[in-house]
């Protein structure tokens, strides 16, 4: 089984905190990135991070990281439990219904793939916050405006109108009107959503990603092709929000899984959510043990992370094993 | 405009024509780029330019591709992802290429830089040696419409997924950029709002490659100045007009090269519509950016 240890190296006395906040200047912003199933690694990096004695200042996310975000937002004290339960069931029947898939065939000059009725309904089913500044912890979700492409932050206004654009998968769910304007999924703009957390005012980030899909063998069929230009361009955007918030402030980059299925692949979440915790945990403990002083600006990551680029590595601070 | 100078070329699909247009125009004005860069289907342009083809080459190649090859997006898709189609589809496209361009770079007028993608890094790749043809076809190889091209050992696609606009691949030495950009994807909410699926993912793929572009524009006109040319004509899906683009593309060209003052201090000149939204961009800004008529 997939069980992650028991104890992290700085833990010396039963239930003693990871002491992080020291490091950290605030306001300590969470950055949570879309991905679909893969969003289940950030409940496991959640669990690890509550095993430290960091209280989020502002939380923000895109997609599936903005609904995971939110329930942390609603009620930090209950929050990664109740996101235990949520990710525990997550499926697509609870994404797209009941025969979502011979019910998608038939749409073909629709608006969308699926409606979004049946997400609406699993929204409504898990946050009982109406209004997004009501949240308890500062909160933002952000989407794509489809008219002029620019990445829109949803810090106030109705929750779930903003949470379902946020997840709008362009083609797959259907925009959703905010305002007289229209949204999809905020990966088109921002799906690691570091530099608008930048624009609120973030003294240091905490970035929980996603995790990736195992590599393969890499196909040159125009069908192969095309499936990888979504990730392609992914990655490109990612770098980017990685490059400009890491020179401005200290940013953790938590380290994730790199061989979870595809994004909308439920079967894996448990599994995903474990290598999100043990990963995170162990870099955690090892960041508050290798370092004394307040993080100045830059990457903080494992060396051998997938996830840096060339571009990426003279920004990286190391947290080695 | 302050010497070395170079042009860039955007993607753009069925909008790259309008860079024909814009060539023109920078002919008769006595522009004269020290060096040129192209990314995806622009590539074909930057290659023309540095090659110095006859502007009546460039408009047959774009009136034939936009024809025989792209004639219609489903029809394209449907013969792009046959791999026997898109095999015939591939050596026809690289006939003409090579029927337009010499056979190696260093056999150029102009110094001329390429931008492809890894397929399986996704790392951004600068081909700027050897094989020409190679290089143009691996640049503009779109996913779907044409196949990856294999140079020393790597996969190489379309370099627009990556760098649609390719101000980072421009020499470190030049003095005046000035980018001949076909990207616009800004619609207006109310042509949003009737979109279908694939409309709706199509065009939040170009919203993903605009936004690299912005990126590209803060960092080069940080310290270059940038003139852009850009034109919103026509829909970038739309393959029946390319001489209504390339006629778009020389009106734009003519009116916006013209509102461009002699000297030139750093930031971004005609910042087009669709760009101005985003704050730090704006901010710049040198001259206001056009507005279309």
């Amino acid at each position: 089984m997939d069980v992650p240890g028991p104890r992290s190296p700085h833990q010396r006395r039963a239930g003693e905190p990871i002491p992080l906040t020291r490091l950290l200047p605030r306001p300590v912003h969470y950055v949570m990135a879309g991905g679909g199933s893969h969003g289940a690694v950030q409940w496991g990096a959640l669990q690890a991070l509550e095993q430290t004695d960091l209280v989020p200042d502002s939380i923000i996310g895109t997609s599936a990281g903005a609904l995971t975000g939110s329930i942390l937002a609603e009620d930090f004290a209950s929050g990664v439990h109740r996101i235990a339960y949520v990710w525990g069931q997550l499926n697509m029947s609870f994404l797209a219904g009941d025969r979502w898939l011979t019910r998608s065939l038939t749409s073909v000059r629709s608006v969308s793939l699926m409606p979004n009725t049946t997400q609406e309904a699993t929204l409504r089913s898990i946050l009982h916050t109406s209004r997004i500044e009501n949240l308890e912890v500062p909160f933002a979700a952000v989407a794509t405006d489809l008219a002029d492409g620019s990445p829109t932050v949803f810090d106030e206004g109705l929750l779930i109108p903003a949470l379902l654009a946020s997840s709008a998968i362009p083609g797959v769910l259907p925009p959703v009107e905010i305002g007289g304007r229209w949204f999809v999924d905020g990966l088109a703009s921002a799906n690691l959503p570091a530099i608008p957390a930048l624009h609120r005012g973030a003294g240091s980030i905490v970035v929980l990603d996603t995790g990736s899909k195992a590599p393969g063998e890499i196909g040159t069929t125009p069908a192969k092709v095309l499936g990888r230009v979504g990730a392609i361009m992914a990655s490109s955007q990612r770098r980017r929000q990685l490059r400009e918030a890491a020179r401005n402030v200290p940013v953790l980059l938590l380290p994730t899984p790199a061989d979870l299925g595809g994004t909308l692949d439920f079967a894996g979440t448990m599994r995903a959510g474990a290598a999100g915790y043990a990963m995170a945990r162990a870099f955690v403990a090892d960041l508050a043990m290798q370092r004394r002083r307040r993080l100045r600006p830059g990457l903080y990551a494992r060396p051998d992370d997938h996830g840096l680029s060339p571009e990426l590595r003279p920004l990286v601070r190391e947290v080695r094993r | 405009m302050k010497a070395p100078v170079t042009v860039v070329t955007s993607f753009g699909l069925a909008r790259t024509p309008a860079q024909v247009g814009m060539l023109e125009v920078l002919t008769e004005r006595a522009v004269t780029p020290d060096a040129v860069v192209g990314s995806s289907l622009g590539a074909v342009n930057a290659a023309g330019l540095a090659a110095g083809c006859h502007p009546a080459q460039l408009r047959e190649f774009w009136q034939w591709l936009l024809a025989e090859v792209m004639a219609s997006p489903v029809r394209t898709l449907a013969k792009g992802l046959s791999a026997r189609q898109s095999r015939k589809q591939v050596e026809m496209v690289r006939e003409r290429v090579a029927g337009m361009l010499p056979e190696r770079f260093d056999q150029l007028a102009i110094p001329l830089r390429l931008v492809a993608t890894d397929l399986e890094t996704g790392d951004a790749v600068l081909l700027d040696s050897g094989d020409l043809v190679q290089a143009v076809m691996a640049s503009c190889a779109l996913p779907g419409l044409l196949p990856p091209v294999d140079v020393d050992g790597a996969h190489l696609i379309d370099g627009g997924l990556v760098a649609g606009m390719p101000l980072w691949a421009v020499p470190d030495e030049t003095r005046t950029v000035i980018v001949l950009d076909t990207g616009h994807a800004a619609m207006s909410v109310d042509a949003v709002a009737a979109y279908r699926w694939w409309e709706v993912a199509a065009l939040s793929y170009a919203h993903q490659i605009r936004e690299q572009a912005v990126n590209a524009l803060l960092v080069a006109a940080a310290k270059t100045p940038v003139v852009m040319v850009s034109t919103d004509y026509g829909r970038m899906l739309d393959v029946a007009d390319p001489l209504g683009c390339v006629q778009a593309g020389r009106d734009a060209a003519e009116r916006q090269l013209a509102a461009v003052p002699n000297r030139l201090r750093r930031g971004v000149y005609n910042l087009p519509p669709g760009l101005a939204e985003y704050a730090p961009l704006a901010a710049l800004t040198v001259n206001p950016g056009h507005r279309p008529p």
